[in-house]
């Protein structure tokens, strides 16, 4: 009965008191926050406006020293350059943390702490008072608080992008001009985007990749590209690139990219590869048309200078992997043509020597000579196809019909430098049709065993 | 050997039972509140081997039966000091035990807060506060200590992980599905109507479910169980928060057999112990009750912990000598020049659930609940786009990045004189974010579609944890003459996570650009490659959407399980056992640019036939002595955060995922006198097949790898002691003790894997054999002092001293490289041992029908700044200059309070 009474009195009495206490209670959230409120607009200060030669000449003194006494230069004015983005680490990852500014005077490259957030083409202000102008290998670099590396050289730190720079607006077009490598390898055109025409990778970079993607940690790697007048620059590439791993092109075009220096070499450095267009036909190309059909050949390849390339009227001689092709050589006053593997670096090469098209139309019969010399072809593998098509027309040597014909060629256990005839290999008689011979060279730089060929005769039997 | 032995006295014990009759006799009594006088009711009798006899009606009278001869009667009641009354039964007569006062321990130790509030020491940043000790506070003098003195140093009982414990509201277990540990701040802040609970420290049955390794709290929540009344609490701290608040009513069962009870709470404040930690809670609980009639009666609860809080986040010690200050928090910063936290949790989950009581007879009880659980949780952190890491204590921002001493000075200059730099800089976030012009093409995937806008550089994403499960369970309890007790039930649930993140906050900017960066960062030209979902590619998100990751995991489970207690009057046995099914799948709501085949939609379902056994017991040599057994053998499914390799991107299993094995012993001496009361325990306890899966950035490969981890095999054993001597009736010194070795037993298998693609990047071992456990002090000493007056106040003073607290090791370091060496490999790191001294006072006034009680718990008060509670190495690693990626470790606080005022009517 006592607890039964007291309850009455407690719902009548008390639940005032708890609902008074709960408004409380749920009042006082007002006092406890996170404090969430944005703050009020911070402007971004632009300074006087200067051009990017003005910014880059401060460290003019420092370059004219020996780069063991140079120290960064802090920029003490409130100065701002405005340019458009050029080049960003936001684009094929061959940059990184970095970006590429340009006016109508210079281009400089901006060092950052992050990945850059600049995008091609972003047209910006940058306020440089309190930043660092510094250079590696000669190319100036604008940054932050210098430091001092793991080798113990003085560098500027990447600075914070945000707290200097400001998009005025995007998708303006950042156009390349155009120069000659021979033009662009000069201070004036340094950290400037530049297009080359008639360029093309020197013959000696066939084959290789842009840069070493596969190594661990991914390699950066200097490829040198050329005009037809003999004109170099490295394009270097860093391991990172999306495009690293792939094949250089083999054709001639135009490249675009920044101009670099790295101590005194000029470099190209690549910004977006779909400007890479190296696919047009390299300097010196020489048309090959097949010739008209023949009766007869007799071919000794007098007249040639020693490592010329042999181009002859109705001939192909095509490079099918590697770049390669059958060289001239003179020894004792013989003239013959030659393929090899040999210090090319390739992990493949076929080089394809095509004779004109034999009338078929009555019984012909080849003959010929080869001699190797330093076998260096594994297992079953041979230097040298003879092959023979009814079919090929000059432009389809990947889906004509290539059959081998039998006949003696020089092999692994014979005398080095000495020809060896062919024997009498009698060509298929087929009533109005013509055939070509094709001389196959296949190796590699680890399979690099020399192969010559000389005195190729058709004669009517 | 020793199990052998056993098991064999157990058999023995059995086929005696059938044999010696016991004679019984009554004992009746009346229980008082020893302050006020007023009767107590629903005090629970039990004899020394912990079975229930009966409870108090509600004027306070009692009448058991209880077998004849000496015995040891304990009277327990939540909030009131354990009785222990030696009794001499007759043979069919009823003895008198007279009236039998309890002491009240209202402000004492049961109104304190939060125990164990730190995070996690792991990356993951899933949710990790756990009840730990928090509710097995009970009358033995070992678990008391563990909770109240141990457990602030993240002390765990055995050394055993929150998750092998098993806690249940109303028969509703609420240990989180997917992590396995029940998580006090589901229910925090409802400390008064929480205290009704059933606590075993082991696999001892309280009669719910198989109660695991670590031990089972059943909490009932039934509203005529509340003692009737209003009693309000107010509570001022410098721990997790300043202030607490709490009110809760009780009506008793009224005439009209209704019963209700109600609680309410609030804690709050500006910052707790770290600066930055602001605490915004409000805790609700409602218990309504209607008996029908003497058998049948209905239950409903609802309750729910609704907070925000701002998490104080550990770091490296070069960091807190930097910041001179061991409480250093990484995680705020100054917005418009207040205090802003970066990592926030909340939580909004009701729990309902509706319970009816059936006792069809005297000897038969019936139990069956149905309950809903629902709601979201959320833990925010920052994330950033085409910036340098925005965290202060980032390891390139720090003095150690450098190698030359002038850097090193400058960099140490401007961290320890600009607030910009050694806290996050909200202000700077803003400024980037308004001036960042963007324009996304084809937007949402939308061919020609154009957003342009100002694209976030900072946000501060939610990542939520949300939850949707459906319980339902019966338990049937029957006894059979007098000392045997069948226990059984069925319990079955359905469970479904939804974890995903979601922009909380765009800092200033127009919207967040839903890509995958590490992606895109490998992967340049891919544009489809670095999409977080291909049905929604480019898409641009705003505060509220979601995006980056979002899926669901289901689980499905029903378990069996049955418990037969037999109990006589020299000893008790057990034996129980489980079988469960559970299936467990998950949902992928978006394609992943990297793994389109395979993230989006559901997963194969991964089953699992589970089963244990257990039996255990006492014996007396008199009611003074007894030595007690418990032997456990169990399999368990795993959890399903393991289940999967890397739930966040894909629907891939874990590769080798195994059932994990429990067997686990103890044997113990429990002494139980009037004024001598201690406990021995020895325990050894093997976990096999375990598997955790985990996620870090790995500095050299660039990118996210999931570790996954099989067939790791822990051994825990040690020995526990407590004893507690009352040298005059008011006071009391005791002394407790936990030395164990908890280690690594195996070399597990490791399995990485990217995040960014699907290869398989090493299949190796992780040599960590004999490694320590971390996370909790192997060794454990505490001694105290207690002096209770008869005329209601008390002091005390604990002493405790740790050791060997281990570090949680980075297994990269450990795993075994591609040429079969281990050349990182290097031994665990361990902190040094500490000593705390804690202080508490209270004292008690009865003002007519008011009961005031006022008490202070000073922790630390020597002030020890420098005791590290424990930490991880960070998975960073960088072999050329390890010093970069020190270990992140955590402090004791220093001397902290909590001052707690109770008001009772």
């Amino acid at each position: 009965m006592y607890r039964i009474k007291r309850s009455k009195m407690i719902r009548k009495g008390y639940i005032n008191t708890i609902v008074t206490a709960v408004l409380l209670g749920l009042c006082v959230p007002a006092c406890v926050d996170n404090n969430e409120e944005a703050p009020p607009a911070i402007q971004f200060i632009t300074g006087e406006a200067v051009t990017i030669e003005k910014v880059k000449s401060l460290y003019s003194a420092e370059l004219a020293k020996p780069w063991q006494s140079r120290t960064p230069v802090r920029i003490d004015n409130d100065w701002t350059i405005k340019g458009i983005i050029t080049a960003s680490d936001k684009k094929d990852g061959n940059l990184y943390k970095e970006a590429f500014i340009q006016d109508n005077t210079s281009g400089l490259r901006l060092l950052f702490d992050a990945t850059s957030g600049l995008y091609i083409g972003d047209s910006v202000v940058v306020n440089v008072n309190g930043l660092y102008l510094g250079d590696y290998g000669n190319f100036i670099q604008l940054g932050s608080d210098p430091y001092t590396d793991d080798s113990g050289n003085l560098r500027v730190s990447g600075f914070n992008m945000d707290n200097c720079v400001k998009k005025l607006s995007i998708g303006n077009s950042a156009q390349p001009a155009l120069a000659t490598i021979k033009q662009v390898k000069s201070a004036a055109w340094l950290g400037k985007l530049v297009k080359l025409e008639n360029v093309q990778f020197d013959d000696n970079e066939t084959g290789k990749s842009w840069a070493d993607a596969i190594a661990d940690p991914p390699a950066a790697a200097n490829r040198t590209l050329t005009d037809c007048s003999g004109a170099t620059i490295i394009v270097r590439t860093s391991g990172y690139a999306s495009f690293a791993g792939a094949l250089l092109p083999a054709g001639k075009g135009t490249i675009t990219g920044i101009v670099t220096v790295f101590n005194s070499d000029y470099q190209l450095l690549v910004r977006d590869y779909s400007e890479v267009l190296l696919s047009g036909d390299r300097c010196g190309y020489v048309p090959q048309p097949l010739g008209s059909p023949v009766e007869t050949l007799s071919q000794n390849f007098t007249g040639f200078a020693n490592d010329a390339t042999v181009y002859l009227q109705g001939w192909q001689n095509l490079a099918q992997i590697g770049g390669r092709l059958w060289l001239a050589k003179v020894f004792s006053g013989n003239t013959y043509i030659q393929a090899t593997g040999y210090n090319s670096g390739l992990t493949k090469m076929v080089a394809w020597m095509i004779t004109p098209p034999v009338n078929l139309s009555t019984p012909k019969v080849l003959t010929f000579q080869t001699a190797k010399a330093y076998w260096a072809h594994t297992g079953t593998n041979q230097p040298l196809d003879v092959l023979f098509s009814s079919d090929y027309n000059g432009n389809n040597l990947a889906t004509a019909t290539w059959t081998a014909l039998s006949c003696i060629k020089a092999g692994k256990n014979d005398t080095d430098h000495t020809f060896i005839s062919s024997g009498e290999v009698s060509l298929p008689v087929q009533a109005g049709k013509t055939g070509v011979i094709a001389f196959r060279y296949t190796g590699s730089n680890a399979e690099s065993t020399t192969f010559r060929i000389d005195n190729i005769e058709v004669k009517t039997k | 050997m020793k199990q052998n032995r056993l098991i064999c006295l157990i058999l023995l014990m059995l086929l005696n039972a059938g044999i010696i009759e016991a004679q019984t006799g009554r004992v009746k009594g009346m229980i008082r509140d020893k302050a006020s006088g007023n009767p107590l009711s629903g005090v629970i009798i039990s004899e020394a081997s912990g079975k229930t006899l009966g409870t108090s009606d509600g004027d306070g009278r009692f009448e058991v039966v209880s077998a004849s001869g000496k015995q040891m009667l304990t009277f327990d009641k939540g909030d009131y000091a354990q009785v222990i009354l030696p009794v001499t039964v007759v043979p069919g007569e009823i003895t008198d035990a007279g009236i039998i006062q309890l002491l009240a321990l209202t402000g004492f130790k049961t109104d304190l807060g939060i125990v164990n509030l730190n995070e996690t020491y792991t990356e993951d940043g899933f949710e990790s506060q756990s009840v730990q000790g928090l509710l097995s506070a009970s009358s033995d003098v070992f678990l008391s200590t563990a909770a109240y003195t141990f457990g602030p140093v993240m002390f765990r009982v055995r050394g055993y992980e929150s998750n092998y414990q098993n806690v249940s509201i109303n028969g509703f277990v609420v240990n989180d599905v997917e992590s396995g540990v029940p998580y006090y701040s589901n229910w925090g802040g409802l400390n008064d109507v929480m205290r009704n609970a059933m606590v075993s420290p082991g696999p001892e049955p309280v009669g719910f479910l198989f109660e695991p390794v670590g031990g089972a709290t059943r909490i009932n929540t039934r509203a005529s169980e509340y003692r009737s009344g209003i009693k309000g609490v107010f509570s001022l701290s410098n721990r997790t928060y300043r202030n607490r608040a709490m009110l809760t009513y009780s009506s008793g069962l009224m005439e009209n057999n209704w019963a209700l009870t109600a609680s309410y709470s609030r804690r709050w404040s500006e910052r707790g112990y770290e600066k930055g930690t602001f605490y915004d809670a409000h805790s609700f609980f409602l218990s309504l009750e209607k008996k029908l009639n003497a058998a049948h009666s209905f239950n409903f609860t609802a309750l729910n912990a609704i907070y925000r809080r701002g998490v104080a986040g550990g770091s490296t010690q070069e960091t807190y000598d930097l910041a001179n200050d061991n409480f250093y928090n990484p995680y705020w910063g100054y917005q418009n020049g207040e205090v802003r936290n970066s990592r926030v949790r909340s939580n909004n989950k009701p729990l309902l659930t509706l319970t009816h009581f059936w006792k069809p007879s005297s000897t038969m009880n019936i139990q069956t609940t149905a309950g809903y659980w629902f709601g979201k949780s959320g833990y925010t952190a920052l994330n950033w786009y085409d910036v340098l890491d925005p965290r202060p204590d980032y390891y390139r921002k720090m003095p150690s990045y450098y190698s030359e001493v002038t850097d090193q000075e400058r960099i140490a200059q401007s961290w320890q004189n600009n607030p910009a730099v050694s806290q996050i800089d909200w202000d700077h976030f803003y400024f980037a974010n308004r001036k960042n012009i963007f324009t996304v093409n084809d937007e949402g995937g939308i061919q020609g579609k154009k957003v342009s806008g100002n694209r976030s550089k900072y946000i501060v994403e939610d990542r939520r944890n949300d939850l949707s499960q459906f319980q339902f369970n019966t338990r049937i309890s029957k006894d059979f003459k007098d000392f045997l007790n069948l226990t059984g039930g069925v319990m079955a649930e359905i469970f479904r996570g939804h974890n995903f993140n979601v922009i909380d906050d765009l800092l200033g900017g127009d919207y967040w650009l839903d890509i995958d960066q590490f992606a895109e960062r490998d992967f340049p030209g891919n544009a489809d490659g670095y999409q977080n979902d291909l049905n929604h590619p480019n898409r641009t998100v705003k505060e509220g959407d979601i995006f980056g990751n979002d899926y669901y995991t289901f689980q499905r489970g029903a378990t069996l399980w049955g418990t037969a207690r037999l109990n006589r009057s020299k000893y008790g046995i057990y034996l129980g056992g489980h079988g469960r099914v559970t299936q467990q799948w998950r949902e992928g709501l978006m394609k992943k640019g990297l793994f389109p085949e395979n993230s989006y939609g559901k997963s194969e379902k991964s089953g699992h036939l589970t089963w244990g056994v257990k039996a255990g017991g006492d014996y007396r040599f008199s009611g003074r002595h007894l030595v007690t057994a418990n032997l456990l053998y169990t399999t368990n499914p795993p959890l399903i955060r393991n289940s999967f390799l890397s739930p966040r991107t894909r629907n891939t299993l874990t590769p080798g995922l195994q059932q994990e094995k429990i067997l686990s012993a103890d044997l113990g001496y429990v002494l139980r006198s009037p004024n001598v009361k201690g406990r021995l325990t020895g325990y050894y306890t093997r976990f096999s097949d375990q598997t955790e899966v985990t996620s870090f950035y790995h500095d050299e490969w660039r990118t996210l790898v999931n570790y996954a981890m099989t067939g790791i095999d822990k051994e825990n054993y040690g020995l526990e002691a407590g004893v507690e001597v009352n040298i005059t009736p008011e006071l009391v010194i005791n002394g407790v003790a936990s030395v164990g070795q908890y280690l690594w037993a195996s070399n597990p298998a490791i399995t990485i894997t990217q995040d960014n693609n699907s290869a398989v990047l090493s299949n190796e071992e992780v040599w960590v054999t004999w490694f320590r456990q971390s996370g909790t002090p192997q060794t454990a000493l505490a001694a105290g002092l207690e002096y209770n007056s008869s005329r209601f106040w008390w002091i005390g003073v604990t002493g405790s001293w740790y050791n060997d607290i281990y570090l949680d090791f980075n297994p990269v370091t450990r795993t075994k490289d591609e040429t079969g060496y281990y050349p990182y490999w290097e031994t665990q790191k361990k902190a040094d041992p500490g000593f705390l001294v804690d202080l508490f006072a209270g004292k008690s006034w009865k003002i007519n029908d008011y009961y005031l009680a006022v008490s202070a718990n000073m922790s630390n008060i020597l002030n020890n700044r420098s005791m590290i509670t424990g930490g991880f190495e960070q998975y960073r690693y960088d072999p050329e200059r390890p010093e970069l990626f020190q270990p992140k470790v955590y402090y004791y606080n220093g001397f902290n309070y909590f001052i707690n005022l109770s008001l009772r009517f």
